[in-house]
């Protein structure tokens, strides 16, 4: 499917850039030369294993642990004590490495042994002896906000930690924090107009209120950390991490260390989509400095399932009112966002996109972030808003049909344009909204009818879009002419997406030099120039900024040096093809090598460059999904028939990789359309702690997903970049969902859309004597 | 994972006699798909393991003189899978087989493995069952036969004494105008484990028209993998059609002792095994019909 385009002129045409490159690191990875997160070790080195509360609730007393540090090979043991109460603070997670006072989770860090095997170090937490004090614990998020229920939070919360959300969204968190003595932890409110008024004009009105379950990130490589404690005083570490400069940060606070002594290198990354932050390292990074030795540690599937920190369950109500010509004329919304046992939660961004996509003169949204004895929840891809789009999208098309109107016209008469202003009241640049849906309007899926389905089973369309507002940080990177000609760029980002070969392009483009004679490298916090959390969809967005404003500080290096050389000033300087030479004499050249051995004679010195900034504003980014699926109705299956995934891209630096990351979102969203939850007990335990039970598609479940570009241009971004990583994962829950609902002809409410559910979903249908498919 | 012994004995005596001396700290090793994990996932501790990997005598696929097929204990789902000897015998061994794990799992993942795990919810242990197969069981005192339906006696527990290992599965000859169907129901297509199984096997009289016998046995429905004896009973002598199929099925759910769990409740677990069973008994008999 061809990309859509939207955008000025070129004043060179582009040699690298824009073209799909395979990635750099590929063959690496591919015949796992690549080293991950828990391939590194040290001589001498220790292994961690981690003792974990068996209760979702209780009064730690006391904690003896001398026959563990009798163990054999036990060398040292680390609890909560080990940290000052100056840097705990009790609403954030990474602040709580381990239970103090309280362990709030069942799965909650309650010490950690470090031994000379791994095996040595588990067998010793048996021996560990903590006296818990069990106290009434709540699971349920709408049976915490009771005023009857046993309450969470214990002492002065403080002020939540919102960090890691940050990175992930450029827009300012309204939420107010509560500290009274209820579990509801902060909440948010958002208004326009006169929302009785709006619902008074409206000829159609829908409402639902729409369940989403609690669903893991499931990046392939579990969590791991390799930390060094040295004579010298500083703390190194390996890490597998989002954010190397986040870890370097936390660690340092935690341990109080001076930043500079805290060396992270982030490793080669397995996934994370925004679930791999700090977790983890400060572990063993305590035990590293209590046993003065090297301690690695590596969770297990069953510990990143019941301890990490997925994305949360929700409960959202959507009311949306329109006129008989499909104008749009009132939201009404409320969001109770699963925060689990600490705060910090995506509610107040999952709040305010419900109003996000189109113009609604009049809204009234409210938002709640409730505490429940379960692990925490963190970032995962656009955190809160496929949990949104759930909700608003569903109800659309149901307004859509009945009005009789075609979803895709419904939407386009409303979609939200440049200068239209978010619920948050911040007005929108040059968005992508009505482009997306003009390429879903396009689309060959759209304009064919559906096919009788086998055996009589009913098939439906469902088509949904969203939007992720995406991270805009500061950013910096190096980049240095090498003897040959070739240049070198240090970033400090971690290549989670493949971001590495977009850089490559961005510094190529710019240098007007083959791809090849650029490489990457990604340093460590030590010497690599700060590079913002691989969160929030940003890394390509700013670190392009930064490598073409780098490119630029080199090339102006270069042209002097040339100038030079070849009599002439350096604005008479033009090059390419790794040479320079003076304006309107390009025969006479001098090449980039030459360049850089006249530079160590010259004044200049050698070649190095850096650039650094921040991006002037984010600009969100649109997706949209067109789902056809056919439904057994007898069982419940869902077979998808097609999946097209369209996404709002700006200028796609490196297409394969944008499609890729398409293609990628699309699919986690036909997890949570269908397959992925994770169930909790009453007592507050993880039923599918494995990889089994917590079911994320396969490539069966799956069919190709058809990846369509839309590239309008991004006034913000370098050549109309915008954020790619995060939007396509926002609209297909709501489009496979809805494409469920139209099959059976009954509106459904819950993510995922598990067999039993559908099945039980039609027979209390076919009972209430509702008309079905 | 807690620290543990190995060994790989090359005699089967050998074998059973570790297995005996050490009792319940001693686990037998047939593939690891489920004890691995077990061990290194859910802090399962087993002092000793005794990997039966090196018997040969555990191994192999052959074909009789009476006409029965023998299949070794540790034949991996893979070779259960492609084999030409099981797919002409019982098809629906295959298919089973052909529902553990991934590729990579069915290479090491054994059929007495998926016997011995004694999961309520195993794929290629019901067809031996419905096929009425016997397994050989190897212990110190020699070799004993037991129906494979008797050898297990509820989760994870089977009718096998101290040191007792199972050698092979012997399936007899089926009869003329036999057709064979396993069929499961998971949420997702690959790498799942059955909310329901079933396993078919319907025999027609020469007039292809009329059961004249029927087994059909439950997967993940009950503590073992029993006969669903209700709708074997509704086929048996009946001619063959739609109605008699949703008697049959439902009869099934009937005799279905389901429980309700992570994977599905009770009750849905009920309405499946009656639209499993229809199904499965529809695609055994069009098999026996194109066999004859």
């Amino acid at each position: 499917m061809a990309k859509v385009v939207e955008r000025p002129q070129e004043k060179t045409a582009l040699r690298i850039a824009n073209q799909p490159v395979s990635r750099v690191d590929g063959v690496e990875n591919v015949t796992g030369a690549t080293k991950f997160g828990a391939d590194f070790s040290l001589p001498g080195m220790l292994w961690g294993a981690i003792l974990r509360s068996p209760h979702a609730h209780a009064r730690i007393r006391n904690i003896d642990y001398s026959k563990a540090l009798a163990a054999p090979g036990v060398v040292t043991v680390a609890t909560a004590a080990d940290f000052d109460d100056d840097v705990v603070e009790p609403t954030s997670r990474p602040h709580n490495v381990f239970a103090g006072d309280f362990a709030l989770f069942l799965g909650e860090a309650v010490a950690a042994v470090a031994a000379v095997t791994q095996e040595d170090a588990e067998a010793a937490l048996d021996l560990i002896e903590v006296d818990y004090e069990p106290l009434p614990h709540v699971i349920d998020p709408l049976e915490s906000m009771d005023p009857g229920a046993p309450v969470i939070r214990h002492g002065d919360g403080g002020a939540i930690d919102r960090t890691e959300m940050s990175f992930h969204s450029s827009v300012a968190s309204s939420a107010e924090d509560l500290d009274e003595s209820g579990n509801v932890s902060s909440q948010v409110q958002f208004s326009r107009g006169d929302l009785e008024a709006g619902f008074a004009e409206a000829d159609v009105i829908k409402e639902g209120t729409f369940k989403a379950a609690m669903v893991h990130q499931a990046y392939l490589e579990p969590h791991a950390a390799l930390a060094h404690y040295m004579p010298s005083g500083e703390m190194r570490l390996w890490v597998t991490s989002q954010g190397q400069f986040y870890v370097r940060d936390t660690v340092a606070r935690l341990l109080k260390l001076p930043t500079h002594k805290v060396i992270v290198q982030g490793t080669a990354i397995g996934g994370g989509f925004g679930g791999k932050m700090t977790l983890l390292a400060p572990i063993p990074a305590i035990l590293s400095k209590k046993a003065r030795r090297p301690v690695k540690v590596v969770w297990s599937r069953s510990e990143e399932l019941t301890a990490a920190n997925p994305a949360p369950q929700s409960i959202i109500d959507v009311k949306i009112g329109a006129k008989q010509d499909g104008t749009l004329t009132a939201l009404q919304g409320r969001v109770i966002m699963d925060t689990g046992a600490y705060p910090g939660s995506p509610m107040s961004t999952a709040t305010m996109l419900l109003g996000s996509c189109y113009v609604f003169p009049n809204m009234e949204l409210e938002g709640m972030e409730v505490l429940t004895n379960k692990v925490s929840v963190g970032a995962y891809r656009a955190p809160g808003a496929p949990n949104s789009a759930h909700a608003v999208e569903n109800v659309m098309n149901w307004v859509a049909q009945e009005l009789g109107m075609d979803p895709v016209d419904f939407r386009l008469k409303n979609a939200i344009k440049e200068g239209d202003r978010w619920p948050n009241g911040q007005p929108l640049p040059d968005v992508g909204a009505t482009e997306v849906l003009g390429a879903i309007k396009d689309h060959p899926v759209w304009g064919t009818p559906l096919a009788q389905g086998a055996n009589g089973n009913p098939r439906g369309r469902g088509m949904a879009i969203g939007c992720w507002s995406g991270g805009a940080g500061g950013s910096a990177a190096t980049i240095k002419l090498e003897a040959d000609g070739t240049f070198r760029v240090l970033v400090g980002t971690i290549n989670l997406t493949g971001s590495t070969t977009s850089i490559a392009q961005v510094a190529a483009e710019e240098l007007r030099i083959p791809l090849e004679f650029v490489s990457v490298s990604q340093g460590d916090t030590n010497e690599a120039p700060y590079g913002p959390v691989a969160g929030g969809s940003q890394v390509t967005y700013t670190m392009s900024l930064s490598t073409a404003k780098a490119a630029h500080a080199v090339l102006g290096q270069m042209k002097a040096v040339a100038a030079q050389r070849l009599g002439v000033t350096a604005d008479d300087v033009e090059f390419g093809d790794g040479k320079m030479w003076a304006n309107g004499d390009p025969d006479r050249y001098i090449t980039y090598r030459r360049i850089s051995n006249e530079a160590m004679g010259s004044e200049n010195g050698p070649i190095i460059g850096t650039g650094h900034g921040k991006p002037e504003r984010g600009n969100p980014g649109f997706a949209g999904t067109i789902a056809d699926v056919e439904v057994d109705t007898e069982t419940g299956l869902v077979t998808i028939l097609n999946l097209v995934g369209v996404q709002d891209a700006g200028f796609a630096i490196n297409p394969l990789s944008v499609k890729g990351q398409i293609q990628g979102g699309t699919i986690q969203g036909v997890g949570y359309a269908l397959l992925e939850e994770i169930v909790y007990d009453d007592e507050g335990r993880v039923r599918n702690p494995g990889l089994l039970d917590y079911r994320l598609p396969t490539a069966a479940d799956v069919p190709n997903v058809d990846a369509v570009i839309v590239e309008k241009h991004n006034p913000y971004g370098w050549k109309g970049t915008r954020i790619v990583g995060e939007p396509s994962i926002v609209p297909p829950g709501a489009a496979i969902t809805s494409a469920i609902s139209d099959a059976l002809g009954i509106p459904l409410h819950d993510m995922p859309m598990t067999p039993e559910r559908i099945v039980m979903a039609l027979r209390a249908a076919r009972t209430n004597g509702e008309p079905t498919a | 994972m807690r620290r543990f012994d190995y060994a790989a004995p090359t005699q089967t005596f050998e074998a059973c006699a570790l297995l005996a001396d050490r009792g319940e700290e001693a686990c037998a090793l047939a593939g690891g798909t489920d004890l691995i994990i077990q061990m290194r996932e859910r802090g399962r501790a087993v002092p000793l393991v005794v990997s039966l990997r090196n018997l040969a005598d555990l191994k192999g696929i052959s074909q009789n003189d009476d006409g029965s097929l023998t299949i070794g204990a540790m034949a991996t789902g893979g070779e259960v899978t492609d084999s030409c000897l099981v797919r002409d015998h019982a098809l629906f061994i295959s298919e089973g087989a052909e529902l553990l794990g991934s590729i990579q799992i069915r290479n090491r993942g054994t059929l007495g493995g998926n016997v011995g795990n004694a999961a309520p919810s195993a794929d290629a242990a019901p067809p031996l069952v419905a096929a009425g197969a016997c397994a050989s069981i190897v212990g110190a005192k020699g070799t004993r036969e037991a129906a494979v339906g008797d050898l297990m006696t509820g989760p994870g527990q089977l009718a096998l004494g101290p040191g007792e290992l199972i050698q092979s599965f012997t399936v007899p000859a089926l009869p003329a105008h036999t057709g064979t169907r396993y069929v499961r129901h998971v949420p997702r297509l690959e790498m799942d484990i059955a909310v329901v199984g079933i396993a078919a096997l319907i025999t027609l009289e020469d007039d292809l028209e009329t059961i004249k016998d029927a087994s059909v046995v439950l997967s993940a429905v009950a503590p073992t993998w029993p006969h669903a004896r209700t709708a074997e009973e509704v086929l048996k002598g009946q001619p063959v059609s739609e109605k008699l199929l949703a008697h049959a099925g439902e009869a099934a759910a009937e005799d279905s002792r389901p429980i309700s769990d992570v994977r599905a409740s009770a009750g849905y677990r009920r309405m499946m095994v009656d639209v499993y069973t229809r199904r499965a008994a529809a695609t055994a008999i069009e098999r026996a019909k194109a066999a004859s």
